[in-house]
């Protein structure tokens, strides 16, 4: 019987997948977290399957009951249960870190780029813009769109992707102004590419590492800001479900039913931490300097 | 250094016109004519022609503009939904604010900076693995869930601590009681980026050219990590304050409404919850432009500390 010799990897893209790969499944924490991340999203596109019970689903035989095989959390002070508010909160919170981290990437990373290609007076304006957009601390932003658009999940996440926005950029300029002085941008323009080649087929695709790092880094930040928001009435409007919604809600029945307050709060610990050593995984492995 | 105040001074000044341009702005963006808010929602088209004269909304939004900033600049941000001036309401809920903010800075400061200083000393250890962990648990948790918790263990289960609510400083015990877990709250969060800035910015101070010189030369390891990676570590960890700030602010907010403290942060609720847009205005350029100067401050002070930058000039 002869071994089955592994076919030797020539192609250097497969190889760095490869070595990634690796070097990811090295670091139980970060698989983990990738899995913890899974579960989540998951959780949130099948919330309809998953859930016992609709997320309005009221059981006035059941006012505040505590946990039981009928309601395995419990149900809150309209008898609706906790577990499936769980669930369907979970499409909130995901809703809010995927689009906000999308529309902060959509706009910020051309304009960190363009900013750290060109430098120059387009360079200083784009910092002037930044440090205006800097000058609204996030709630006070959120609060602003709230007020000019009305309270609800996308103006939040509007709100929240815009709040990310300049420390975006920032990272875009920093990555575009090294990349800039590599060895391939004048082999690019010896063969007669344009700027626009250059920022987008050369620049960016050298940039995807460490903008991959920072969105994973952004989307528990906006988990987090999604409930913060929809606590203070920004953002989510009761009786949808979200988890900063439910914290709001238990807060009036602390007294009697503290287990309220600490579901929701558990649920958005677990998927920040989640997001936030999948994101710590993913920069070590995409730089293995930074490793301990 | 003249030179480099000046550059500095003037960028905050411009970043302050496009912020307050943008304040006013986004408020006349609201929909809604403004003249049947400000006349009682009355219909009368001889009342709201009286209105518009008077609050020059039937003038150009330059002019509007003019006339608001330079009623700003002198402390007149105008009157609220129940003819309370604006610029009166925030005085008098700022303190309260203050208070809240600087407490929670000195506990996060007192417990970020010694921690993040044990972990970079003793890495690798049991001690670096307890701060980078809680570091990064202070990081996740949420401060208004924490909060939430707070309440039901100290104040709903234990009765140690006041639940809510804010006395005046000059019944001083029962002052520091209600703002013990409110401070608390909003230190974690601001104590954990401490921390892992400080043990970040320790260990390369640790691994640079002086530090072994220092220890070359026979110094005790206590004068070299106090005297010398300390001191140069703690300039990183000025701006880190400065850029705290903003994330200071949202917390005040969050841990006012939570703790049922009327300060400044409770106030920005309340007045978009009411919808009153004189107040939102007010309220939002207050906060746009403390920021704003006190980031300036700290670029000014850290460029004290750091004689390579103020020499360039550079970063203005």
């Amino acid at each position: 019987m002869s071994v089955v010799e592994a076919p030797a990897i020539t192609n250097p893209r497969a190889r760095r997948r490869m070595l990634l790969r690796k070097r990811f499944m090295r670091r139980p924490m970060a698989v983990a977290g990738l899995v913890v991340v899974l579960v989540f999203v998951v959780t949130a596109i099948f919330a309809p399957l998953l859930a016992p019970y609709g997320a309005g689903a009221t059981d006035f035989n059941a006012l505040l009951a505590h946990p039981s095989s009928k309601h395995l959390l419990g149900t809150d002070e309209l008898g609706r249960d906790e577990l499936s508010r769980l669930i369907w909160g979970a499409r909130a919170s995901i809703q809010a870190g995927f689009f906000a981290t999308v529309l902060a990437m959509v706009v910020a990373v051309p304009i960190g780029l363009v900013a750290g290609y060109y430098r120059g007076w387009i360079d200083t304006v784009i910092a002037r813009i930044t440090d205006v957009l800097l000058a609204f601390p996030f709630i006070i932003l959120a609060v602003g769109l709230a007020a000019i658009l009305g309270p609800s999940l996308k103006n939040a996440t509007i709100a929240l992707g815009v709040a990310a926005m300049p420390g975006v950029i920032r990272i875009a300029r920093g990555e575009a102004l090294a990349l800039r002085e590599e060895d391939y941008v004048p082999a690019a323009v010896a063969n007669g590419a344009n700027d626009f080649t250059i920022i987008f087929r050369h620049i960016l695709p050298n940039m995807t590492s460490t903008l991959l790092v920072q969105a994973t880094l952004i989307i528990p930040g906006a988990i987090i800001g999604e409930a913060v928001l929809s606590f203070l009435g920004l953002g989510v409007q009761p009786p949808t479900p979200s988890w900063g919604v439910m914290l709001q809600d238990a807060q009036s029945y602390l007294g009697q039913a503290p287990r309220l307050a600490v579901y929701p709060g558990l649920a958005i610990v677990l998927a920040s931490i989640a997001f936030n050593v999948l994101g710590d995984g993913l920069r070590d492995i995409f730089d293995p300097r930074t490793t301990r | 250094m003249a030179g480099f105040l000046l550059r500095k001074v003037g960028a905050a000044i411009v970043v302050l016109l496009l912020a307050s341009m943008l304040v006013f702005l986004g408020v006349r963006a609201i929909p809604g004519d403004p003249a049947i808010a400000l006349g009682a929602e009355s219909r009368d088209p001889a009342v709201l022609a009286a209105i518009r004269h008077k609050y020059l909304l039937d003038r150009p939004l330059p002019v509007q503009y003019a006339h608001w900033i330079w009623l700003a600049v002198h402390g007149d941000l105008g009157v609220d939904q129940r003819d309370l001036s604006v610029s009166h309401t925030i005085v008098s809920r700022l303190p309260i604010s203050l208070e809240l903010a600087f407490l929670s800075m000195i506990v996060a400061v007192a417990f970020g900076i010694p921690a993040g200083v044990i972990a970079a000393v003793r890495r690798g250890k049991v001690s670096d693995y307890a701060v980078t962990t809680s570091a990064l648990v202070g990081l996740s948790v949420p401060h208004f869930w924490l909060g939430l918790l707070f309440i039901v263990w100290f104040a709903v289960d234990l009765h140690w601590l006041p639940a809510n609510g804010y006395v005046s400083v000059s019944h001083p015990v029962a002052n520091l009681e209600h703002l013990v877990m409110p401070c608390i709250v909003l230190a974690l969060g601001l104590a954990a980026v401490l921390m892992r800035q400080m043990r970040a910015s320790m260990l390369i101070s640790l691994s640079a050219d002086y530090i072994r010189t220092a220890r070359a030369k026979g110094l005790s390891e206590q004068t070299v990590i106090l005297r010398h990676a300390l001191r140069n570590s703690l300039i990183t960890v000025t701006t880190v304050i400065g850029l705290q700030l903003g994330a200071l602010i949202s917390g005040v907010v969050i841990t006012e409404t939570i703790f049922g403290i009327a300060g400044f942060g409770a106030l920005t609720v309340e007045a978009v919850n009411q919808r009153d847009y004189t107040l939102i205005q007010g309220v939002v350029l207050v906060a746009a432009t403390g920021y704003v100067v006190v980031n300036l401050a700290v670029d000014v002070v850290y460029a004290f500390l750091n004689p390579r930058i103020r020499a360039s000039g550079a970063r203005a």
